[in-house]
């Protein structure tokens, strides 16, 4: 049943036509088969009753003397050679003895019969029995005539109808065959352009395709609706984008403006600071240091906040072929004071050309090599890149030996402003993994995490591999807008 | 103390800045520099030109030794102003250093593009910023680099 259902429809209805024609025939054929053989039962029994009474009608005379001269009945009765399917006949006197017997030579010769039932039988082994009674012209009982012949006819007949209605039942089933093949199409086509058009939507997300069919059947209304839905996620779509559009400018632009008015609090803070040291406190010195850094904080946030819009904001990402040794270089070089205060060792191993945005890959390397430092063990940290080959994408993994993270909390540390520790104790606004993911999906990528809680963390994630090394012009990609 | 007749000269130095927190900590920043100064402070680009062309409320100013420039500020923002002057024929020889919270390469790029004779970033910290200023007035102000004398400018 799972066959006929995953069969295309061009052949489901092909099917279906030719069952429909194949049985209606059969039930046909079978119905003139079995009308022929009766039919031609039905004429054997006639012809032979037929020729039986002809016979009797004449032999009553013949029959009435035959006890003192047989030869008239004899004649009579050889006649019946005439019919070549009559195996024997006999004329019967009162008694029940055969009188005369046809051929006068036969083995099946014998003296009574009994005339028991009148008119014709089929015996058992394949003859066709008459038995009629003989009258004189005035009516009066002399005999019984008994014919006996063969069937050969009938069973030649049988075959003969069982073989051409074969025949035809077959050669209209090929007919039938090719007719519903050919008229399926009349259905199926636009099914199948339906059908087509989805696949195509589905796979190249081309949202503008539209389907064409002229009729207000339900293949025509099918139409009809697939064309809104498509407008309806086009409309969608645009709003959507365009509703994003506005939250990511809002996002820089917020984050931008709010760092002028920190700044002034800060220096404000710092001439305070400075200039009124005879006029403060002690408390008072230390409320404005801790003014000071809370705006430090807040400043930090924000510029992780404008770095994170930034990212999502450009149009569309440039893929250039870069080197992801000099990228890592640079990475480090920006957080070589941390790594010489943490004594950190950072191993790389190769590491190939790949097609990326320069500076958005070095801000990759820069946070997931900066969280390996600040969320280091009791250990100097020790950091391991490594780069594999698969098929049509680079993995890189920047694995490193600090304090681990529990499974639960995999995906929610590329959440934005998702910490799992106290400030105090490491340090970090819960953004830069955020930064990670949206940089790395933006390159068709993908990031995830393998640790185990201070057993270190492996941060791998996806880059499109750099196809050909040795085409010589720098092909530009541009990876679709998200 | 340097014997230089720089040392004696009093700059006139035009700060373009709309924001009076920014202009504040700018002053504070410049004292107790080794140098003899004077700090004029005009809002926006349009102020700065009519300081310059000594018009409109503007009619007996000195002419700058330099010009310390804000980019964002209404009316006409630091890079029109810097695009205007540096087509001046009469103004365009004044050095003119960019003075701002931008850090973004595209601003630093056009900025020297049109001209600008350097580019600085206000930090955060007022330390770091007085330090900054320092070094500015070390640089252009003392006997690293020359400026053209009162006498040429006038």
């Amino acid at each position: 049943m799972r066959f006929f259902r995953d069969i295309s429809i061009r052949y489901k209805i092909t099917l279906l036509l030719l069952l429909v024609v194949s049985v209606v025939l059969l039930a046909v054929s079978i119905a003139n088969v079995i009308g022929e053989v009766r039919t031609t039962r039905s004429s054997l029994v006639t012809k032979y009753s037929t020729l039986a009474k002809i016979v009797a009608a004449h032999s009553g005379a013949a029959l009435s003397i035959a006890d003192i001269d047989p030869s008239s009945a004899q004649e009579i009765i050889d006649d019946l050679s005439v019919e070549p399917s009559i195996i024997d006949a006999a004329l019967i006197g009162l008694n029940g003895d055969e009188v005369v017997h046809y051929p006068s030579d036969s083995s099946d010769r014998r003296t009574s019969r009994d005339v028991g039932d009148l008119g014709a039988r089929f015996t058992d082994d394949g003859f066709l029995e008459v038995m009629q009674q003989v009258r004189l012209n005035n009516n009066s009982h002399v005999g019984h005539i008994y014919l006996r012949a063969s069937i050969e006819e009938l069973h030649t007949k049988v075959y003969q109808t069982i073989v051409i209605a074969s025949a035809v039942y077959i050669l209209a089933l090929v007919i039938a065959l090719l007719l519903s093949f050919a008229l399926q199409r009349l259905i199926s086509t636009p099914i199948l352009q339906l059908a087509e058009l989805t696949r195509r939507v589905s796979t190249e997300h081309d949202y503008t395709l539209s389907a064409e069919h002229h009729g207000s059947d339900e293949l025509g209304m099918l139409c009809q609706g697939f064309n809104s839905m498509l407008s309806e996620i086009r409309r969608r779509d645009d709003e959507l984008m365009r509703s994003n559009d506005e939250l990511k400018q809002f996002a820089f632009v917020a984050s931008h403006d709010l760092q002028e008015p920190l700044r002034s609090v800060t220096s404000f803070c710092n001439m305070l600071q400075m200039e009124c040291q005879s006029d403060l406190s002690p408390e008072a010195m230390g409320y404005l240091d801790r003014i000071i850094k809370g705006i430090a904080r807040m400043k930090a946030l924000v510029t992780d906040l404008l770095n994170y819009s930034r990212v999502s904001r450009e149009e569309q990402v440039e893929l250039e072929r870069v080197e992801l040794r000099n990228i890592v270089g640079e990475a480090i070089v920006n957080l070589h004071s941390s790594i010489e205060s943490s004594r950190a060792q950072i191993f790389c191993g190769e590491l190939p050309r790949v097609y990326g945005d320069r500076s958005q890959l070095v801000q990759v390397f820069q946070n997931l090599i900066g969280n390996a430092i600040i969320y280091r063990g009791p250990r100097p940290p020790q950091i391991h890149i490594e780069v594999t080959r698969k098929h049509k994408y680079l993995e890189i993994a920047v694995r490193d030996n600090g304090i681990g993270i529990s499974p639960e909390h995999y995906e929610r540390i590329f959440e934005i402003f998702k910490r799992l520790h106290n400030r105090s104790k490491y340090p970090g606004t819960g953004i830069g993994l955020a930064v990670c993911r949206k940089i790395v999906e933006r390159h068709g990528g993908k990031i995830w995490v393998e640790s185990k809680p201070d057993q270190g963390s492996v941060f791998r994630f996806t880059l499109p591999n750099c196809i050909e090394e040795h085409q010589d012009e720098p092909e530009q990609l541009s990876a679709a807008r998200i | 103390m340097n014997q230089n007749s720089s040392a004696q000269r009093e700059f006139n130095i035009l700060l373009v800045e709309d924001s009076e927190d920014d202009a504040v900590l700018t002053q504070y920043a410049f004292r107790g520099v080794p140098v003899r100064y004077k700090l004029h402070i005009v809002g926006d680009g349009i102020e700065a030109l009519e300081f310059l062309r000594k018009q409109g409320s503007y009619s007996d100013t000195p002419r700058p030794d330099m010009i310390l420039l804000d980019l964002n500020m209404p009316r006409m923002d630091g890079r029109e102003f810097l695009h205007e002057i540096k087509h001046d024929e009469h103004l365009k020889a004044i050095p003119v250093v960019i003075l701002t919270t931008s850090s973004a390469d595209s601003d630093v790029m056009n900025a020297y593009q049109s001209h600008a004779a350097a580019y600085m970033t206000k930090p955060f910290g007022l330390d770091v910023f007085s330090r900054n200023i320092r070094r500015f007035v070390d640089f252009w102000l003392s006997d690293t680099a020359r400026l053209p004398s009162s006498a040429a400018m006038a």
